[in-house]
C-alpha cells in the first residue's frame, strides 16, 4: 500500500498521526515515541493515531517534515522495524559529477529508469557529487515527479536527504567513495573500480573458475611476454584499466622475431626493438600480458558474448540477457560487427541443437554468476556487471573481462527492446530492496 | 567460499571414516574436526575425520561401510556443506511421480525427464524418480531411478529418503506426516488448493480481493438463479477441474437464459426454459464453483488469458519464468490450449494483438508480475510449501486484472511450447530441481 504524507503546518511539537490500523499487525506498535527516517536522515517524534485519516495517509508536524526534508509531490511505502517508521524508498541515481553533468539530455535519458515507478513509488533522485552536502546529509538533485504535466520533463529540482541506496554509474574518487558507503552502509553500487589484474587476483584463487580466466601478469618486460608465450603459444597485451578494445596487443614469437598487430596493423620487431617497445609502451601505463584465448569462428570472423548480470528485487545475481558479437574477419577484437541474440547465434551460426544452445548458455550463466558472488565477497557492493566471454573450439568458457559501467544499451543492438528496459529497471529493483523497500 | 564440487571413492582399510583432502579441509573450514557425521538425504552416520595432504582435492573418500549404509550412488557429482557437526553430501532430491506404479516409471515417465536434466551441471548430486509403492517406510529407503550424467540414463537402485520431494501426485494425510516426520517440511507441492479455497482465502485480502470474481459454491439452482440476477453473465466451474473441462457460461439475455460449453471440442449453445432443471441437470450440488464473469478483452471473438508461470529457484525466491497468453478457440468459454486454442508469449501479445508500444507492454507484464507476486506471497503466509505455481490472469476492458485461477497441481509447462519459447521451457523445468536442491540444503 502506497500512503500519502500530510503535514500539519500549525504544530511544531514533533509529532507524527496514523490511522488506527497502523499501530496493529503487523506493526505492533505500543510505545509512545518512534523514530521516522526518510533516506538517511531521522528524527523522533510521538506517535499518535487520527480517526479523521484514510487508511492510506499519515500526518506529520512540520518541524519534522522540514528535519526529514519531506518532498509531498509523491506517495511512499511505510514501513516499521525496530521503533522506526521508514519513509522511503529514496532511491540516488549517482550520474554526474558536476551539477551542470546533470543535463536535460541526461534526465531524458535517464526516464529508462523510472518505467517501473508505480510498481516502487517514493523518490528516485538524479543527482551529482557536487550537489552533495554531507555536512548535513543532503543532496541537491532532480526528483521524478509522476504527477508532472505531460510535455514537461518529469523531473523536479530539490533538496532531498542523502538516499537510502545509491546507483553510481560514474567513477568516484576515493574520498567520495568511502563517504558515501559508510553514510549509506554500504548500500551504493557498482561501488568501487577493480581493474584488469585486481580482477585476476581475486578470481583465480577460486578453483572452480579459475580455468575460466585467462592466465594473467603483470606487464613488467620482455620477459613477462615471453613466458606467456613460451606457455599458450601467444599472448595479449592490455591496459590494465581499458574499456573495449583500445590498446590491445597480440604478439607472437618466431624464432627472435616478434609479431606485434594491433586492429589491422603489424609490425615485427627484433628482440632488441621488442623490449625497447614494451619498455617504452609502459612508461606511462600500467598494462598485463595475457593467455590467448582461441574464440570459436565461423567463416574466420570470431564470435564473443556480452552477458548480462545484475541482481534485481531478490538482491541476487541472475541474467538479464545475453548478446553476440561477430568480429570482422582478421581483426583480433570483436567489438565491432554483427551482432546477435545469444539463441539466434548459437543455433544459427554454430549449427546447434535447441539442447546444447541451453547447456552452454547455462554454463555460461553460471560461470558469471561464481564470479560474481567472488567480487561480491570483497565487501564491495556490485548490482550491475557486464561480462565479455567467449567459447573457444571446445565451447569452453571463458570470462576475459568484468565491465563496471556497461552499456546498458547493448540489447539494443539486437533489437531486443525489452530485454533493454529490463536492465534499465532491473537496479532500480536492486536500490528498492537494498533500501529495505518492496518491488513486488 | 564457492560450493565445492566432489567426487566420492570408496575406501576399503578402515570402517566409519572420511577421508578430505587437507586443502578442500581448510576451504571448508572443518580442517580441525576429529568426528562428524556425513548425511545423504535423511540418512547420517557418525565418522572419523581424517585430512592427508597431496590429494586431490575434489575427490572424497568414504570408507565401504559407511558408503553402502548411507546408500550414496559413486557414479554422481555432489556438492559437499558443513553444517556445524555435520557433512552433508547431496543434494539428494526425488520426484514423487506415482502412487503405485512403479513399473510405469520405466515405461512411461523417464523420457518426459530428459529435458528437465539437461542443467544437472547446475543442480548436481542424486535426482531420484519414484513412486509411493517402492516406499520403505520401516528402513525409510526408496527404490526408485537416479539420473546418472555419465551415461545419460537413469539408473534402478534404492536410495535414501531425499529431504526434498517434488510432489507431483495426491497423497494421502498418512503419507503427508509420514515424510514430514523423517525428513521435514521438504515436501512440495505440498497442497493443492480447490477454486472454493482459493476464494474464500483471498476475498479479505486488501490488495487482491478486488481482483477476484465473486464467487459462491453451488448447493441449488437458487445460487445460479441469485448470482445470475446479479451479474447478468457467470461461469459454472467444476471445484477440481482442470483443462476448461466441464465449464460452463450463464448469461441472461431478455427473457431467455443461455448455457454455452464446449463438448468434443465444438462450442455449445443451448436455450435454457427451466433453469431449476438445466441446473440439476448439469450441476451436481457441492462439487461446482459459481463465479462473477469478467469481461475479459477479447481477440476476433477469442477470450484471451494468461498463464504466468511462477516458480521459486534456488535462493528460494518467486520468480515468473513465462507468461503465455492463450487465446480460447473462436467463440470458446474457455481459453484453455488444450481445448482447441492457441498460444504465444505475452509480449507478443501485447504488441500484435493489443497494440501496445514496446514500452507498454513492458510496463503491463511488470504490473502483472507484481499482482502475480502478491498471490505468491499470500500463499506462503498461509503455510504452503509450493515450488511450482500457475497462475491464469485475466485483463478486463478497462485494464484490470483479474485472478482466475491458480494451478499448483503440475501445472503444464508444454504450453509455453506453444509460445515457441523453448530456452524458457527447459528453464521452467528445470526450476523445481534447483527449489528442490535449495530445500535439501543446498541453497544457492
Amino acid at each position: 500500500m502506497n500512503y500519502r504524507i500530510l503535514v500539519n503546518h500549525s504544530d511544531n511539537n514533533s509529532k507524527v498521526l496514523v490511522p488506527i490500523e497502523f499501530l496493529h499487525a503487523p506493526n505492533e506498535i505500543n510505545t509512545k515515541y518512534v523514530f521516522i527516517s526518510f533516506g538517511q536522515r531521522k528524527v523522533k517524534a510521538e506517535i499518535d493515531t487520527d480517526k479523521c485519516l484514510e487508511c492510506n495517509e499519515i500526518m506529520v508536524s512540520k518541524d519534522i517534515a522540514d528535519a526529514l526534508y519531506l518532498n509531498l509531490e509523491v506517495e511512499y511505502q511505510l514501513k516499521y522495524d525496530k521503533n522506526t517508521i521508514r519513509i522511503g524508498p529514496v532511491i540516488g541515481l549517482l550520474l554526474g559529477l558536476k551539477k551542470n553533468d546533470i543535463s536535460n539530455n541526461l534526465l531524458k535519458r535517464a526516464l529508462n529508469y523510472t518505467l517501473l515507478y508505480n510498481n516502487i513509488n517514493g523518490l528516485i533522485v538524479v543527482f551529482s557529487i557536487e550537489g552533495v552536502d554531507y555536512e548535513n546529509g543532503i543532496i541537491e538533485g532532480y526528483f521524478f515527479n509522476p504527477k508532472c504535466e505531460k510535455r514537461q520533463l518529469p523531473w523536479g529540482k530539490g533538496v532531498f536527504p542523502i538516499p537510502n541506496s545509491i546507483f553510481q554509474r560514474i567513477t568516484l574518487d576515493k574520498y567520495n567513495q568511502n563517504k558515501l558507503k559508510s553514510i549509506t552502509q554500504n548500500c551504493i553500487f557498482n561501488s568501487s573500480y577493480f581493474n584488469k589484474w585486481e580482477f585476476w587476483i581475486m578470481v583465480s584463487r577460486c578453483s572452480s573458475v579459475k580455468y575460466n580466466i585467462p592466465y594473467t601478469r603483470i606487464l613488467n618486460s620482455l620477459d613477462d611476454v615471453d613466458f606467456i608465450i613460451n606457455k599458450y603459444g601467444s599472448s595479449y597485451i592490455k591496459p590494465i584499466n581499458g574499456t573495449l578494445a583500445q590498446g590491445i596487443y597480440k604478439i607472437n614469437k618466431h624464432l627472435n622475431t616478434y609479431l606485434f598487430k594491433k586492429k589491422n596493423k603489424a609490425q615485427k620487431l627484433s628482440r632488441k626493438q621488442a623490449k625497447e617497445y614494451i619498455n617504452n609502451t609502459i612508461k606511462d601505463k600500467k598494462y598485463i600480458v595475457q593467455q590467448p584465448i582461441e574464440a570459436f569462428t565461423i567463416d574466420g570472423r570470431h564470435m564473443d558474448f556480452r552477458v548480462i548480470m545484475q541482481k534485481d528485487y531478490t538482491k541476487e545475481w541472475m541474467c538479464t540477457g545475453i548478446i553476440s558479437f561477430t568480429g570482422i574477419e582478421g581483426d583480433i577484437c570483436s567489438n565491432s560487427g554483427g551482432e546477435l541474440l545469444f539463441e539466434y547465434a548459437l543455433e544459427g551460426r554454430l549449427k546447434l541443437s535447441r539442447e546444447s544452445t541451453f547447456i552452454i548458455k547455462q554454463n555460461m550463466i553460471d560461470i558469471c554468476k561464481k564470479i560474481c558472488k567472488i567480487l561480491d565477497s570483497s565487501g564491495e557492493n556490485y548490482g550491475d556487471l557486464g561480462f565479455d566471454v567467449v567459447l573457444d573450439k571446445n565451447l569452453r568458457v571463458w570470462v576475459l573481462e568484468v565491465n563496471k559501467r556497461q552499456y546498458h544499451s547493448t540489447p539494443l543492438w539486437v533489437g531486443d527492446i525489452q530485454t533493454f528496459y529490463a536492465v534499465k529497471t532491473n537496479p532500480i529493483k536492486y536500490a528498492a530492496a537494498l533500501g529495505g523497500f518492496t518491488i513486488y | 567460499m564457492l560450493n565445492e564440487q566432489i567426487k566420492i571413492s570408496p575406501y576399503k582399510k578402515r570402517l566409519s571414516t572420511i577421508i578430505i583432502d587437507k586443502k578442500l579441509a581448510e576451504e571448508l573450514n572443518i580442517s580441525n574436526k576429529k568426528r562428524a557425521f556425513v548425511s545423504f538425504g535423511a540418512k547420517k552416520a557418525f565418522v572419523d575425520v581424517e585430512f592427508p595432504l597431496g590429494g586431490l582435492s575434489n575427490e572424497v573418500f568414504l570408507s565401504t561401510d559407511i558408503l553402502t549404509s548411507l546408500r550414496i550412488p559413486e557414479y554422481l557429482t555432489y556438492e559437499i556443506r558443513i553444517d556445524k557437526n555435520e557433512i552433508k553430501i547431496g543434494p539428494c532430491i526425488g520426484i514423487l511421480i506415482s502412487n503405485n506404479r512403479y513399473e510405469n516409471i520405466k515405461k512411461r515417465y523417464i523420457k518426459s525427464f530428459h529435458s528437465s536434466v539437461l542443467d544437472y551441471k547446475g543442480i548436481l548430486g542424486a535426482i531420484i524418480i519414484f513412486s509411493l509403492d517402492r516406499v520403505d517406510a520401516s528402513n525409510q529407503i526408496i527404490e526408485g531411478y537416479c539420473y546418472n550424467p555419465i551415461k545419460d540414463n537413469w539408473e534402478a537402485g534404492i536410495f535414501p529418503y531425499p529431504l526434498a520431494i517434488y510432489k507431483r501426485i495426491g497423497i494421502s494425510k498418512k503419507w503427508e506426516n509420514h515424510f514430514l516426520s523423517v525428513i521435514g517440511d521438504g515436501l512440495f507441492n505440498n497442497y493443492y488448493p480447490n477454486k472454493c479455497e482459493v476464494y474464500s482465502w483471498l476475498k479479505d485480502e486488501k490488495i487482491i480481493s478486488s481482483h477476484i470474481p465473486d464467487s459462491a459454491i453451488y448447493k441449488s439452482w437458487n445460487d445460479i438463479e441469485y448470482m445470475l440476477t446479479k451479474y447478468k453473465s457467470i461461469y459454472v466451474k467444476p471445484i477440481w477441474g482442470m483443462k476448461g473441462i466441464g465449464v460452463v457460461k450463464i448469461s441472461a439475455a431478455d427473457n431467455d437464459i443461455i448455457f454455452n460449453y464446449r463438448e468434443n471440442s465444438e462450442n455449445k449453445e443451448k436455450v435454457v426454459k427451466n433453469l431449476k432443471s438445466a441446473s440439476e441437470n448439469f450441476f451436481a450440488p457441492n462439487r461446482y464453483i459459481i463465479q462473477q464473469s469478467i469481461e475479459l478483452i477479447n481477440n476476433k471473438g477469442s477470450i484471451v488469458d494468461l498463464r504466468c508461470v511462477l516458480q521459486k529457484d534456488g535462493t528460494q525466491n518467486w520468480i515468473c519464468n513465462a507468461i503465455i497468453a492463450r487465446l480460447g478457440a473462436h467463440g470458446s468459454v474457455v481459453s484453455n490450449v488444450s481445448n482447441g486454442g492457441e498460444a504465444k508469449t505475452a509480449i507478443d501479445f501485447f504488441r500484435e494483438d493489443m497494440l501496445l508500444s514496446e514500452k507498454d507492454a513492458f510496463i503491463l507484464k511488470e504490473k502483472i508480475i507484481n499482482y502475480c507476486m502478491e498471490i505468491c506471497s499470500l500463499l506462503d503466509k498461509y503455510g504452503l510449501n509450493l515450488g511450482v505455481l500457475g497462475l491464469d490472469i485475466g485483463i478486463d476492458k478497462e485494464g484490470k486484472l483479474w485472478l482466475i485461477e491458480i494451478n499448483s497441481r503440475s501445472p503444464n509447462p508444454a504450453i509455453v511450447l506453444r509460445a515457441n519459447d523453448i530456452l524458457s521451457y527447459y528453464n521452467i523445468l528445470s526450476a523445481p530441481l534447483y527449489y528442490g536442491k535449495s530445500i535439501a540444503g543446498f541453497k544457492a
